[in-house]
């Protein structure tokens, strides 16, 4: 019986990774940008199961939501108003094969590194669980995250930062609230983002305030908050007004600051960044995992709006070549509202 | 063939199908995407890195584990995970969060060629 079950997950195992193959081989070597886009989701959500497949179901939570959902939303709308412009470019038959073969010699050199090393690793499994106890948490990712690797963590919220002023600046208008995000009047998209705009405020809670003890935690949270926040976007709610200027950097340093100014009690009593009380940490550690999903859910989603092009006259014809044949099929259907 | 070897083949051959893609394609999304499929293989083989069966004989599937967590509030039924290394599920999980932003400011960048140059690749490969 077990011997049965055994091969029949193996056989799982291999199809999945085949489907992944595949998928991705698909994805990435397809005529049409916009089905690769959707492809791109399915493989998402593919490898989302393979992270539970691997024990890994944090690492599952986050990928369903920022690599399937974010990112595929964000790949999808470039996708649609970046048509493939200008004559296509002949492949060159020499770059071609050599960088198949290279690329190949590479797989195979990797290979032979990789079964060098010693297996199964030893890792730091024990380590993480023999702490734990001690730390009143039951989840070793959300320790590793918050307790042990406290400084890495913050510092992926400097990289947040960094990236998002990068984003506003690579625009010629640097506010978010200049940002369209063009959509059109969808009454079955405003209606489903309206039935689950509070389902998703209230999953993100509750992954937030469960991250202690379970799958789930101040990321996983965030990341859902700042898709419910795109869906919004995309169902034809604005960035608001008062995303101008300053406040839009203000906001995105508060989320960078918020960790540290939580850990300044710590600074003052003499312990190191990042440390806990002795007594009791696992009470402030929901504090710090909200303050850090506040902050993710605000990147991410500020991120998304940030990469839509900016509302210029001159970005016009980037959106003509895709939604004119949806509005010749819906001639009585009301134009985009401009800048409302 | 182990899960950690099926998986690991599966991890390499990403990689180099996204190396492949990055190299060869001009579309500037298509770059983007290439470049989320590599980090897809890195993540994959972090992960499997960090990998350990379930030592028991009778093995229990992961699905239901993660399932079941979902649905029950007592934490105390969740199965104890001490065979599985959680430091790389926490590199990866942060490592998605930056992968994302990495696309966003890719795609920005993306756009911008395009609304500078009306063209969706870089000025280089016009050919």
């Amino acid at each position: 019986m077990n011997a049965i079950a055994a091969v029949l997950e193996q056989l799982f195992d291999a199809l999945l990774a085949l489907t992944l193959v595949l998928l991705a081989a698909r994805l990435l070597f397809n005529r049409d940008l916009f089905a690769s886009a959707v492809l791109f989701v399915a493989f998402g959500l593919t490898t989302a199961l393979v992270w539970v497949r691997l024990a890994a179901p944090d690492v599952a939570l986050a990928e369903a939501a920022v690599g399937a959902g974010l990112t595929g939303a964000l790949i999808l709308r470039a996708a649609g108003q970046m048509s493939e412009g200008g004559r296509p470019v002949p492949p060159r038959p020499l770059p071609v094969a050599a960088v198949v073969v290279l690329a190949g010699a590479l797989c195979l050199t990797l290979l032979h590194t990789l079964s060098a090393l010693p297996w199964p690793r030893s890792g730091l499994a024990a380590a993480v669980s023999g702490q734990l106890g001690t730390l009143g948490l039951e989840q070793p990712v959300t320790a590793v995250l918050l307790v042990f690797r406290g400084y890495d963590t913050w510092l992926e919220l400097a990289v947040l930062l960094a990236t998002i002023l990068a984003v506003l600046g690579a625009s010629p208008a640097a506010d978010l609230a200049a940002r369209r995000i063009r959509t059109e009047p969808d009454l079955l998209l405003a209606t489903l983002a309206r039935l689950l705009l509070p389902v998703a405020v209230i999953v993100a809670g509750y992954m937030v305030w469960r991250g202690t003890g379970a799958p789930g935690g101040a990321f996983q949270g965030g990341a859902v908050l700042a898709a419910a926040v795109v869906l919004g976007y995309l169902a034809g709610l604005r960035p608001s007004k008062a995303l101008r200027g300053w406040r839009v950097r203000l906001l995105a340093l508060l989320g960078f600051a918020l960790p540290l100014l939580l850990t300044l009690p710590a600074l003052l009593g003499g312990r190191p960044l990042f440390s806990y009380p002795s007594d009791a940490p696992g009470n402030w550690i929901p504090v710090i995992e909200m303050a850090i999903a506040a902050s993710v859910a605000f990147t991410l989603s500020a991120l998304f709006a940030g990469a839509e092009p900016a509302a210029e006259p001159d970005d016009v014809p980037i959106e003509a070549s895709r939604s004119a044949p949806d509005e010749e099929a819906r001639p009585e259907s009301p134009p985009p509202e401009r800048g409302s | 063939m182990t899960a950690q070897a099926i998986y690991l083949t599966a991890a390499l051959l990403l990689f180099s199908l996204g190396l492949t893609a990055l190299l060869l394609t001009h579309h500037l999304i298509r770059k983007v995407l290439a470049l989320n499929v590599m980090a897809s293989a890195v993540f994959l083989l972090l992960v499997v890195i960090g990998y350990r069966p379930a030592q028991q004989p009778p093995t229990e599937p992961p699905l239901e584990p993660a399932r079941s967590s979902a649905v029950t509030v007592d934490s105390a039924s969740l199965p104890p995970k001490d065979g599985t290394d959680p430091v790389p599920h926490a590199l990866v999980l942060t490592g998605i969060v930056v992968s994302f932003s990495a696309s966003a400011l890719a795609v920005a960048l993306s756009r911008r060629v395009h609304a500078v140059t009306g063209e969706a690749r870089l000025p280089e490969e016009q050919a």
